[in-house]
């Protein structure tokens, strides 16, 4: 499996029901090609921190192995560079559903001890309205001044703000977070689902005025 | 159909649109196309990390539990309250541990070890 490329090691793992072992050396094979590199990620992540992060790794290859017969086959064109990108791409996507579940589970297991409905747990809450504006690309400068602004916040604004604009819609310009994501960032931080709206509409207003003194 | 704003002029959600894009640039945010992990991954340093462990991949996906010792914590809890005690003062007056504590010590740490093996 050491010479197979990535692409060849998902279509092997597409062949889970009939060819287990096979599937699973090449899972195996994937695990040990990017694991590290998404290990890593995950410690930095501000959305992950809570999380065992070998743990949801491993839950992704797990979950890709299951899902790696849908996985298309990619155009012929792209090189092989390209089409390691495209795995990579698939992995971390399926990590941040794996993420939300692993949040979403730990809210059903509170809800459930404390004898509530949890036919709530798959929802979401909008923090934001939907954006009207016809989107412009910011700018350089722009995005600088942004990144000058969130540097100089607490970690604790910090996290506010990157947790929850990990579920931006740069489509809709809104936010829509998955309730169970939201709860679980509220105790982290120790707010309620009201001061922590409240902090963050402040922080961007804070934002806003940052980028207009300066711009 | 919408007006485009003036570049010049920063609203709130155009204030939004450049903070999701400085979290893309700086490898903050979930990649959104197959372009953004080149930028993910250049932003991560994996150098302290361990080398994957394939074998208790594999056992994950038997459902088997990992052959690696669960971690056990530091902080080994006190069979006795009085002994802690006297360990607790003398850590808080922070001057050298007397033989007659250190002995004590080291009896009460081989307990703890040999305990702690026995339930492996």
């Amino acid at each position: 499996m050491e010479n197979e490329t990535d692409e060849s090691l998902v279509t092997y793992m597409g062949f889970d029901d009939d060819e287990p072992v096979m599937a699973e050396d090449a899972a195996a094979e994937l695990y040990r090609r990017h694991s590290k590199k998404m290990t890593g990620w995950c410690a930095k992540s501000f959305l992950l921190y809570r999380q065992n992060h070998e743990d949801l790794v491993k839950k992704t290859f797990q979950k890709a192995l299951r899902a790696a017969k849908k996985f298309g086959p990619l155009r012929k064109e792209l090189s092989d560079a390209e089409k390691t990108r495209h795995v990579k791409f698939w992995l971390y996507c399926i990590l941040k559903n794996v993420c939300i579940d692993a949040y979403r589970s730990e809210y059903a297991e509170r809800e459930e001890r404390c004898e509530f409905d949890v036919e709530t747990v798959g929802a979401v809450v909008a923090l934001d309205p939907v954006d009207t504006e016809a989107a412009e690309p910011p700018t350089h400068r722009r995005v600088a001044l942004i990144r000058e602004f969130v540097s100089g916040l607490a970690p604790h604004d910090q996290a506010i703000l990157y947790n929850t604009m990990q579920f931006y819609d740069r489509r809709t310009g809104q936010t829509v977070m998955p309730k169970a994501v939201l709860e679980a960032l509220c105790a982290e931080l120790g707010m309620t689902k009201i001061s922590l709206r409240t902090q963050r509409s402040r922080l961007l207003e804070r934002m806003k005025q940052h980028v207009l003194d300066n711009e | 159909m919408n007006k485009p704003i003036p570049m010049n002029k920063a609203t709130l959600a155009a204030t939004k649109r450049a903070l999701r894009d400085m979290m893309k640039q700086d490898g903050l945010a979930f990649p959104e196309t197959p372009e953004d992990i080149d930028r993910i991954e250049a932003a991560v340093d994996d150098s302290r990390l361990p080398t994957p462990d394939v074998n208790s991949f594999r056992q994950f996906l038997q459902g088997k539990k990992s052959d690696r010792p669960v971690e056990a914590s530091k902080i080994l809890p006190f069979e006795s309250a009085a002994l802690a005690k006297d360990l607790a003062l003398a850590a808080r007056n922070g001057g050298e541990i007397d033989a007659e504590v250190r002995q004590r010590m080291d009896e009460h740490r081989a307990a703890a070890e040999a305990k702690a093996k026995k339930k492996r």
